[in-house]
């Protein structure tokens, strides 16, 4: 059933307002600002959640703003996996202001507010991106979160966050650019760019041009979504502040990249189509690369961040696997893995900014024994660490199980393979640090130094609890696992 | 059905004889010269207006001095959906010109002379607009030539001298060619109308290529198309910065509407099918955007920089009109609309740069966002619609173009695709670094700019700029709107459809 | 018979009995020639009006002297282009002596204004009768007149390089006369008539029949050889750079913007009148050897130009390459080609009347002729340099004026011909007009935008009123005939069709 309705705007909306009454606010008041801030998020998150009933039920939101282009308007159709995106988005800004607000208070960043605006303007697009009725209004959003995040990696303003800056920005244009003209090519073969559950371009066009039209679109998708070998912005824009990784990883914008193509695959060209073209094997091999490389790369990294960012790009491949092996299982542990991946990854990155707030360490080499100073940072940071690594209850098992159970499905055993040959990687890269951490004594300066403020401690502790929650728990309503049942109709 | 007014006449007349009268009245107010020539742009702009509901209900308005005929050829105007678009635009974006100028061009000398060039260029480009034959279009064209030649070389440096030598003597010449052009096609068909969407239709053999070449030389030399743009990167940053926002944003769209004029009513679109050019000129537009964007990137200047990105959209509106497809053409002149925009708006700031702050170069700008926020606020705004994001009014334009492009087969379409990947990017190149540069370095060691002090330039320079980066925003979202109120029907009535 | 069917005498009998009356009266007081003769060229105009009123109304006039009918008689015979001729003429004169009254009391001696006057009268009577004349004969005798007083008018100032100049102009100008006079004989021995409509119906029966076409072809060739003389088409116009730049301004004027129109007017009369258009035409294409002759002069007079210091002497190499413009129009022999010649005699009268008027005004006020000493100019003689301006814009065929309009009259012509020559042709148009717009705009670009050598230069200081207003009137011309274009092509237009017989 299909609703009319404004929710899907207002949770768009909000945030941008959000972000106009924050550059009105400036830095003359600070408090007032970051008012702002978590009360649109909250606000946000709320009117996301009012729509969870409805679509859990298998029902729509729909809404149409205005025509872009004859035929194609900017409009609004929320569905299950739209709605998964959009709360994840949304939820994870509430703690990741949080957050923020301690972190950039106690490094005393600086353009304070510039960063509040942009983050707001990204999560309304991330939110936009979600809830988008058609591919244009998807890649309308989807360029307003490139442009809007481009600030917040080059924070630093430092000549490695310019070059940062601009590599990202030359790799996400050039996947705009891509989307675009696949966009176009879609429109001129269909007419429409409206999503359709089962896809709308099966009989139109020949099968070589559905081919190319479908790399063109995983090219321009995949950047975002660090795919190797089109990765390599997201290590180097590490150098922004945490929060800002927190963003790229976890929130909102390598998420958008893996959405469009899960868009892409589902509901412009439809499983079946995809699956009569054969390009899911080529698909799921590339994505086993980046699973592997992906991993590969993050052993040899000693800034915890960039180990973190490489660990992203395996771990997003995960996903796209799930999409590629096609199998209803395989599906829906890849669709839960990006909610699970967030919480993790967040919760991972929050520790590091912990740990950067209070030594100033950004090395894993220098880091030993501080389990024994930040203890409840390292619990948190553990618990995120064996969810990646897929350790039961932690959710990342979860995920993994269905993918590894979808991978015999689809007759395709090698790339259970692949995922326990990635769990083993990510051991060794992960349990060092634990062990360093926990098992060594702390020497230097580090023997001085204390446990974060809340405001840093509570999100992390909230995110690995969710972590937890969802590993234990995944048979209970509105979990990312029965949310991604939904969506696919399993 | 055909209306007889005056209406187009007075809006011609309105900027000539008011920037006469602004020129004497210079003499003894300068406050009072600037607000005459305004007040001669608004006029101007409400004339247009007013011809608004008689055209969008499908009328065109027509007015002939037929006593100025030679032969059958007056000097006669008639105003459609498409002239009247560009005319609306046009006058209004010559309106914040000239609010602009006024504290622009305080420090600048011979400002009598500046304003009544500017409302003479004003009138020859309307008149260029509303002209209802090639021979009265032609007449008017050659004005502007002219008049905006004295633009150009304002500054009467040795350097604008030797700019505004090329872009004068180039013109003439690329003028002549067209006008040769026009002889051909007077003397094969005895008309030179340009209401009946092709007028060449009983011609056949070599001459239609030849006739298409000289008239397109002309129109593209004006347009700024590679390869004919050799004076534009030296005479539009040379000029003052309202001029240059007005030969940017304005004189370069009048050689494409003339393009435009060529190809859809002197040509008509099935004569150039049947004449298999389109992949020629579409593959001229292509170059003409790669290599625009590729010096724009080289540059240090500013101004340079923005006029090479000029060569560059003009690319798109080529490329876009000669798709001959609804869409495409659709494009063009979204491309038309929005570069006039963006430009202006691009120029505005680059002169408020100077204005306040003596810079001219890109390295130069460093940390300046944070003294003049409105000033890069609106460059920020402008250069990320040139990029083409949306939901800004450049992404509409390219939307269309490749829809177009599509439309018109495939081959096409994937080299299409390749260019406007390669110029998006190409674009993002070239602005993206400066809107770093300004928004998020410090100021560099020299401190080319330390005296600035943090507040933004005046007032009514200010607005100018505002309100183009309002309406970039604005048409981007409502560019469906736009399109099928206005775009549309002018299309269908272009193509015949 | 009312004094109206008089006026194909009347118009040539005004300025030819000024002259006579002029001397006397200026002995008296000099101070009354110049109203006397400004008065009787407006009489001389409006007559000139009138004639081309009741041509355009009744047709081609043919006006017997005492009544004698021809071949007898000797007859004026009017048509479109002689009525048309008329005008320009007085028009141009009379501008050039409204001009001259403050002009000349500075540049010449008191002593030599009756002289001045008289001889301008005496030129325009000429000129008057030349275009006028039905006869050959005539038309020498007319010829002779004005290139006699045009010599004195060249040397007038008693400057050594204004003599030479006049010398060299004589000399030549006699080879010219000679020329047409021996050319005039051979009609004569074949024929026995100068009577022009009589001679182009016994001609007829002549063409290429015996010996006598022979004598045909060398009258021909020596009435294109005498009368390119006196237009001063290209490589035969060598004294008109010298002759030109010396003469007083007013009179560089008068010899640029008509005298050398009337020795396109006598080409006309003999390529058109005498002999048949489809003889020149076809048999022996004469006209297509002078087209490009002319195509050539419009290139290499503009060459010259352009390496010009001299204002003046540049101004005179334009008329060079200008009455290429002409000629070639005229030699097309294409109904709008032959138009564009006709129009561009009134066209260039103007435009370089006013150019030439203002080279006067600007030695007159600074003494200046070297181009690059023209800086500032255009705030010291703001009125004056507007009219230079619009005048050069012409020159170069810059619409809406004037200019233009023959440009492209000229362009359809050239390539009306339909011929790979009319491509050539056009594309001289069109080069020679680029040409022209580098050493005008050279010269527009000094007065305006380039700085002063002193700043007390450019101290407001504009032209006399009395020489100021002629200019504007031709500036204006230049605009409103380019605008208005009809008024012109009215009679230019049947004028080329009558010549051509179309």
């Amino acid at each position: 059933m299909e609703i009319y309705s404004i929710r899907p705007i207002l949770a768009v909306v909000i945030p941008f307002i959000c972000a106009l009454l924050i550059a009105v606010t400036g830095e003359k008041n600070r408090d007032l600002r970051e008012f702002w801030t978590l009360a649109a998020s909250v606000l946000g998150c709320m009117v996301v959640i009012s729509m969870f009933p409805h679509i859990y039920s298998g029902g729509k939101y729909i809404f149409t703003v205005a025509q872009i282009v004859p035929g194609v308007e900017l409009g609004f159709r929320v569905d299950a996996f739209g709605m998964f995106f959009a709360f994840l988005s949304s939820f994870l800004w509430i703690v990741t202001s949080v957050y923020s607000i301690g972190y950039m208070r106690a490094l005393k960043e600086h353009a304070q507010t510039r960063y509040y605006f942009c983050f707001a303007a990204c999560i309304a697009s991330a939110v936009g991106i979600a809830l988008a009725g058609n591919l244009l209004t998807l890649f309308v959003f989807y360029e307003i979160l490139t442009m809007s995040a481009f600030p917040l990696v080059m924070h630093e303003e430092t000549s490695a966050a310019l070059d940062a800056g601009k590599k990202y920005l030359a790799y996400t244009l050039s996947g705009g650019a891509l989307v675009l003209f696949g966009m176009a090519m879609t429109y001129t073969l269909t007419g429409t760019l409206t999503f359709a559950s089962h896809g709308f371009l099966a009989g139109h066009g020949s099968e070589q041009l559905l081919k190319m039209l479908f790399v063109i679109f995983i090219l321009g998708f995949g950047v975002k979504a660090a795919i190797i070998p089109l990765h390599s912005w997201l290590p180097s824009a590490m150098v922004a502040p945490t929060p800002v990784s927190a963003l790229l990883h976890a929130v909102a914008v390598v998420n958008a990249g893996i959405f469009g193509i899960v868009r892409v695959v589902t509901n412009v060209y439809g499983i079946e189509l995809v699956a009569d073209l054969g390009l899911l094997l080529p698909l799921a091999i590339v994505a086993s690369i980046t699973i592997i490389f992906g991993s590969i790369f993050a052993l040899a990294q000693d800034n915890l961040k960039r180990m973190l960012a490489y660990s992203t790009v395996s771990q997003l491949s995960y996903i796209i696997l799930g999409a590629a092996l096609l199998s209803p299982s395989s599906l829906s542990g890849g669709v839960a893995h990006i909610a699970h991946q967030g919480f993790m990854k967040i919760t991972l990155f929050f520790c590091a900014g912990a740990i950067l707030v209070q030594t100033g360490k950004k090395n894993l080499s220098e880091m030993h024994g501080i389990g024994h100073r930040m203890p409840l940072t390292m619990i948190g940071f553990t618990i995120g660490a064996l969810g990646m690594i897929g350790a039961p209850p932690i959710c990342g098992f979860i995920s993994k199980w269905y993918l590894g159970l979808g991978a015999l499905e689809a007759g395709h055993p090698i790339f259970t393979a692949v995922l326990m040959a990635s769990t083993l990687l990510n051991t060794a890269y992960f349990i060092p640090p634990i062990y360093n951490a926990f098992f060594k004594e702390p020497e230097g300066d580090l023997i001085e130094s204390r446990e974060a403020s809340w405001w840093l401690l509570g999100p992390i502790l909230l995110c690995a609890l969710i972590s937890l929650i969802f590993g234990m728990v995944p048979m209970i309503p509105y979990t990312p696992l029965q949310l991604a049942r939904t969506f696919l109709g399993v | 059905m055909i209306i007889i007014s005056c209406l187009p006449v007075i809006a011609l007349l309105s900027p000539l004889i008011g920037g006469i009268i602004a020129y004497q009245a210079g003499k003894i107010s300068e406050t009072a010269r600037d607000l005459i020539s305004i007040v001669a742009a608004i006029v101007s702009f409400i004339v247009i207006v007013a011809m608004v509901p008689t055209i969008l209900n499908g009328n065109t308005i027509e007015y002939s001095f037929y006593y100025t005929a030679i032969s059958t050829l007056p000097i006669a105007f008639r105003v459609g959906p498409f002239p009247l678009f560009l005319g609306l635009v046009i006058s209004f974006a010559w309106i914040l010109s000239a609010v602009y100028s006024h504290r622009y061009m305080e420090r600048l000398h011979s400002r009598n002379r500046f304003c009544l060039f500017m409302s003479l260029t004003l009138s020859a480009v309307i008149g260029t607009l509303f002209a209802k034959n090639m021979f009265a279009l032609f007449i008017f064209f050659e004005i502007t030539l002219f008049t905006s030649y004295v633009l150009v070389i304002h500054e009467e440096t040795p350097e604008a001298m030797a700019a505004g030598k090329k872009y004068l003597f180039l013109g003439l010449a690329t003028g002549l060619v067209m006008f040769f052009g026009i002889l051909l096609v007077y003397l094969q068909v005895g008309t030179l109308d340009l209401g009946k969407r092709g007028i060449l239709d009983g011609v056949h053999g070599n001459i239609l290529y030849v006739i298409l070449f000289t008239l397109l030389v002309g129109a593209l030399f004006k347009a700024g198309m590679f390869p004919l743009h050799v004076w534009l990167h030296s005479a539009h940053p040379i000029a003052p910065s309202p001029a240059s926002a007005v030969l940017s944003g304005v004189v370069v769209k009048e050689g494409c509407y003339v393009m435009i004029r060529i190809l859809y009513d002197i040509f008509g679109v099935n004569l150039l099918k049947t004449m298999l050019v389109s992949n020629w000129l579409v593959l001229l537009g292509g170059l003409s955007i790669f290599f625009g964007s590729a010096m724009a990137i080289r540059q240090h200047d500013l101004k340079t920089m923005l006029a090479y990105s000029t060569v560059s959209k003009v690319g798109y509106i080529f490329l876009g009109a000669a798709l001959l497809t609804p869409t495409g053409l659709q494009g063009a002149m979204v491309q038309i609309f929005h570069h006039l925009l963006a430009k202006s708006a691009l120029f505005f700031c680059a002169g408020a740069l100077i204005y306040k702050a003596g810079i001219r170069d890109i390295d130069q700008m460093a940390g300046i966002g944070k003294k003049m926020p409105i000033t890069m606020m609106v460059f920020t705004i402008a250069a990320l619609s040139m990029i083409g994001v949306p939901p800004l009014v450049g992404f509409a334009s390219k939307w269309y173009i490749v829809l177009g492009a599509l439309e018109a087969g495939r081959p096409l379409a994937i080299g299409f695709g390749l260019v406007l990947m390669l110029s998006s990017l190409m674009n993002a190149i070239y602005f993206i670094p400066i809107i770093i540069n300004a928004f998020f370095t410090g100021e560099s060691e020299h401190g080319e700019h330390k005296e600035v002090r943090p507040d933004d330039v005046p007032l009514s320079m200010a607005v100018p700029m505002v309100i183009l980066a309002i309406g970039i925003i604005v048409f981007g979202v409502l560019s469906a709107t736009t399109s099928v109120v206005v775009i549309k029907p002018t299309v269908n009535a272009m193509m015949g459809l | 018979m009312t004094w109206a069917s008089h006026l194909p005498i009347i118009v040539v009998l005004i300025p030819l009995l000024t002259a006579y009356i002029t001397p006397m009266l200026g002995w008296m007081d000099k101070r009354i020639c110049n109203p006397l003769v400004i008065v009787s060229t407006s009489f001389a105009f409006i007559a000139s009006l009138l004639l081309a009123r009741s041509v355009l109304t009744r047709g081609v006039i043919s006006y017997h002297m005492g009544g004698f009918a021809p071949p007898f008689g000797i007859a004026l015979v009017v048509d479109y282009f002689g009525a048309y001729m008329c005008i320009v003429i007085s028009f141009l004169t009379l501008m050039a002596a409204i001009y001259s009254r403050e002009y000349i009391a500075k540049e010449l001696h008191e002593s030599k204004t009756a002289p001045y006057y008289t001889l301008l009268m005496l030129m325009t009577g000429g000129m008057m009768g030349a275009s006028v004349t039905g006869d050959l004969f005539n038309m020498f005798v007319f010829f002779e007149i004005l290139s006699i007083s045009s010599y004195a008018l060249v040397a007038i100032t008693g400057k050594k390089v204004a003599i030479l100049a006049s010398y060299k102009y004589l000399l030549l100008g006699a080879i010219g006369t000679s020329f047409t006079l021996v050319g005039i004989a051979y009609l004569y021995i074949l024929t026995g008539t100068l009577n022009m409509a009589d001679l182009s119906v016994r001609l007829a029966s002549l063409y290429g029949v015996g010996r006598s076409s022979w004598t045909l072809l060398v009258a021909l060739a020596f009435f294109m050889v005498g009368y390119s003389i006196k237009a001063a088409l290209f490589p035969l116009h060598t004294w008109l750079p010298d002759a030109h730049s010396m003469a007083p301004s007013s009179i560089s004027a008068v010899l640029s913007g008509i005298l050398i129109k009337v020795g396109a007017l006598a080409l006309i009369r003999v390529l058109f009148n005498i002999f048949q258009p489809e003889f020149v035409v076809e048999t022996i294409p004469v006209t297509s050897m002078i087209s490009w002759m002319a195509a050539v002069a419009i290139i290499v007079g503009s060459l010259f130009a352009i390496s010009q210091v001299d204002l003046k002497r540049m101004l005179a190499y334009s008329s060079v390459a200008h009455i290429g413009f002409i000629i070639l129009g005229v030699g097309l022999a294409t109904g709008y080609g032959t138009t564009g010649g006709i129009l561009h005699i009134f066209n260039h009268a103007m435009a370089k009347g006013c150019l030439f008027l203002c080279a006067g005004a600007i030695i007159y006020k600074t003494g200046l002729r070297n181009i690059d000493d023209l800086a500032g100019l255009g705030n010291k003689m703001p009125f004056t340099m507007a009219a230079f301006t619009i005048a050069a814009l012409s020159m170069i065929g810059i619409p809406p004026t004037a200019g233009f309009i023959s440009k492209f009259y000229l362009g359809l012509g050239a390539l009306e011909t339909g011929t790979w020559s009319g491509w050539v042709f056009i594309g001289a148009i069109l080069l020679g007009s680029l040409l022209t717009a580098i050493f005008y705009m050279r010269v527009i670009n000094n007065i305006y935008f380039k700085e002063p050598l002193h700043r007390e230069d450019v101290q407001r200081d504009e032209t006399p009123l009395g020489m100021l207003i002629p200019i504007l009137i031709l500036a204006g011309g230049c605009v409103i005939f380019g605008i208005f274009p009809r008024i012109p092509l009215s009679l230019a237009e049947p004028a080329a069709k009558l010549l051509l017989g179309i």
